[in-house]
């Protein structure tokens, strides 16, 4: 039996639609009209134990929701969930147990207090034995060089600092299962390297299984083994990361460097990924151009200075997996990148 | 009991973060006590008769010993804001995923700074009226136990008050508002500025029937001697029937809400 199992996960939120007009501050106290949102609408997956899973999609996918339906906070509209053969908001306190969890944006240390208090109130709170805790509490400040830091009250750390002292937080009690959402946001290149490091030192020394949502793609491809893609409440991709580059992999990007920008042009074929500067990438299908067709094309009305071509990254297949879920409606704007970049 | 302790060790950590504070707040208090001192002072030169047999160092007792209770049982600042904070931020859900029961985990949050507020407001403070001020001092053993349990049972009183109170963030995420209203009713109704005595005879059966009553009234009342007896009895016995109500009230309560929870962003 695989250790995380969600069938048919769903989750309906009723919200108010606020009154406008004459008053409206005022009728919004006794409003009652609701209209249904389906944040979750039809999610199914399993996640096998030690496996590290990247969970994304787009800002509003429903990765949240489900996350917090899967650590026990929320009760789904319909749908089941076994978690090491709990369900997560039946026998919540039992489940607790068996989790560790790491919200990017916020902290389950205590603000005022320095880190090594925090961790005290949590042995208590978890009812750590004293071996366990010395021994756990002795590997994470090797691991993540917490000594630097653990007598200085959180809210004087740095972010890169407090996620490094929330990820042994949430490791302290030995979890099975760890649940990050967004741990890297926010922090420093070098900061983000520490922590994946860590993750994935003890995914691979302690087994424990890693569930990870994430808008930057480099955690996602130096991380995980597998991935899956929700959007609008739904799945979309579940599989290896090769097989989604082999899969979706045919689009190449052309980094053009113009000495007359701006881009004017509007070629067929190419979709203009992002303008910055004198600089323009377009992405084209190889399959159906060569870069030197488009260069030529581009050529012919512009000036070029510098170009360079740019193997598919999971970022850009990832974009393009959201915009195919999107395309029978319509974006704002084409261009905008649908996933928070960096 | 442990998770009471570690409570009570972060919360004197907490108080020792902001050192300012504290001062101004031990400053606040003096100059709170002051107030109501020179108030009833006055008040009782003019008409001692309208005090209903109580002498001027019960009354003053009763008053400064009201204003220093305030600031440990607290009615401004307690569960409920702590609970709605969360619920605002959407940071309740740490708060919801630990393998305590919510209930306890808040109680035993409540009692740390119950406990710190105590060793910090409540004793220098009260040390320094004494010198100041004629002021009762309970000598009967039998007084003072009674004055201490009363305490005791109405800090878990006013703590499913308030507990129950914060809970309303849960549908609303907000208390803006009910606070205000809140936080007069129980500073009217628990007899912490003007003891219960005093008010019209129309309103006794309401105060009767709220649980604030015994949260200030009754341990301030012990303290000062007009509470003796037989009606300290009764008056401990009520706050304890009051506590075991308004537990199994807040458990179903808390029960229902937890089970049709929302949790505001992320």
């Amino acid at each position: 039996m695989a250790l995380i199992e969600v069938n048919h996960l769903r989750k309906e939120f009723k919200r108010i639609i606020p009154k406008t007009g004459f008053l409206s501050g005022i009728r919004n106290l006794w409003n009652t009209d609701t209209h249904t949102h389906v944040a979750v609408d039809d999610i199914s997956f399993k996640v096998e134990e030690g496996e590290l899973l990247g969970y994304i999609g787009p800002n509003g996918a429903g990765k949240s929701t489900s996350i917090k339906m899967l650590t026990g906070i929320l009760v789904p509209t319909s749908g089941d969930v076994k978690i090491a053969g709990l369900t997560p908001w039946k026998d919540r306190r039992a489940h607790t147990q068996n989790i560790g969890v790491v919200f990017g944006q916020k902290t389950q240390l205590w603000w005022d207090i320095p880190v090594i208090e925090s961790f005290r109130v949590l042995k208590t709170i978890y009812k750590i034995p004293d071996e366990l805790y010395t021994k756990n509490l002795n590997q994470f400040r090797e691991l993540l060089e917490l000594d630097q830091f653990e007598n200085t009250p959180v809210r004087q750390l740095s972010l890169g600092q407090r996620m490094r002292a929330d990820l042994a937080a949430a490791l302290l009690h030995d979890p099975k299962i760890l649940f990050l959402d967004e741990p890297t946001i926010g922090v420093d290149v070098l900061a983000k390297e520490r922590l994946r490091t860590f993750i994935k030192e003890i995914n691979r020394t302690r087994g424990v299984t890693v569930l990870l949502t994430t808008h930057d793609m480099q955690d996602i491809e130096k991380l995980c083994h597998r991935m899956a893609i929700i959007d609008d409440g739904n799945i979309l991709y579940d599989g290896s990361i090769d097989a989604l580059k082999s899969k979706f992999g045919n689009e190449r990007t052309l980094v053009i460097e113009l000495d007359d920008a701006p881009y004017r042009l509007n070629l067929p074929g190419t979709r203009i990924l992002r303008e910055e500067g004198t600089r323009v990438w377009l992405a084209f299908n190889r399959d159906q151009f060569s870069a030197s067709d488009i260069m030529m094309r581009v050529a012919e009305h512009h000036t070029i200075r510098d170009l360079t071509v740019e193997e598919p990254e999971i970022e850009s297949i990832v974009r393009e997996i959201y915009e195919g879920s999107h395309s029978g409606r319509k974006r704002e704007d084409e261009h905008v990148p649908v996933l928070d970049l960096q | 009991m442990s998770l009471f302790w570690i409570f009570s060790r972060q919360s004197f950590y907490q108080q020792s973060a902001y050192r300012l504070n504290f001062w101004l707040e031990i400053a606040g208090v003096m100059l709170q006590i002051y107030v109501v001192y020179k108030l009833w002072n006055v008040l009782f030169e003019q008409t001692p008769q309208s005090f209903g047999g109580v002498s001027l160092p019960q009354m003053i007792t009763y008053a400064v010993l009201g204003m220093l209770i305030g600031s440990i049982l607290n009615t401004g600042e307690g569960v409920h804001t702590y609970i709605q904070q969360q619920v605002r931020m959407g940071q309740i859900t740490t708060d919801l995923m630990k393998p305590v029961d919510f209930i306890v985990h808040m109680m035993a949050r409540d009692f740390g700074s119950m406990i710190t507020r105590l060793v910090f407001l409540l004793v220098p403070p009260l040390a320094i009226s004494y010198l100041l001020f004629d002021m009762v001092i309970p000598t009967s053993p039998l007084r003072i136990f009674g004055f201490v349990v009363a305490l005791a049972q109405a800090w878990v009183i006013l703590f499913f008050c308030n507990f129950m109170f914060g809970l309303i963030s849960f549908k609303t995420l907000d208390l803006m508002g009910f606070s205000f209203t809140y936080f007069a009713l129980v500073r009217f109704a628990s007899g912490q500025i003007v003891p219960l005595w005093m008010y019209p005879d129309v309103l006794q059966p309401v105060l009767n029937f709220l649980p604030f009553k015994s949260v200030f009234y009754t341990p301030l009342a012990i303290y000062n001697g007009v509470l003796t007896s037989s009606s300290m009895w009764t008056a401990l016995l009520t706050q304890t029937a009051w506590m075991i109500g308004l537990f199994v009230v807040a458990r179903l309560i808390w029960g229902r809400i937890h089970n049709s929870l929302i949790v505001q962003g992320g």
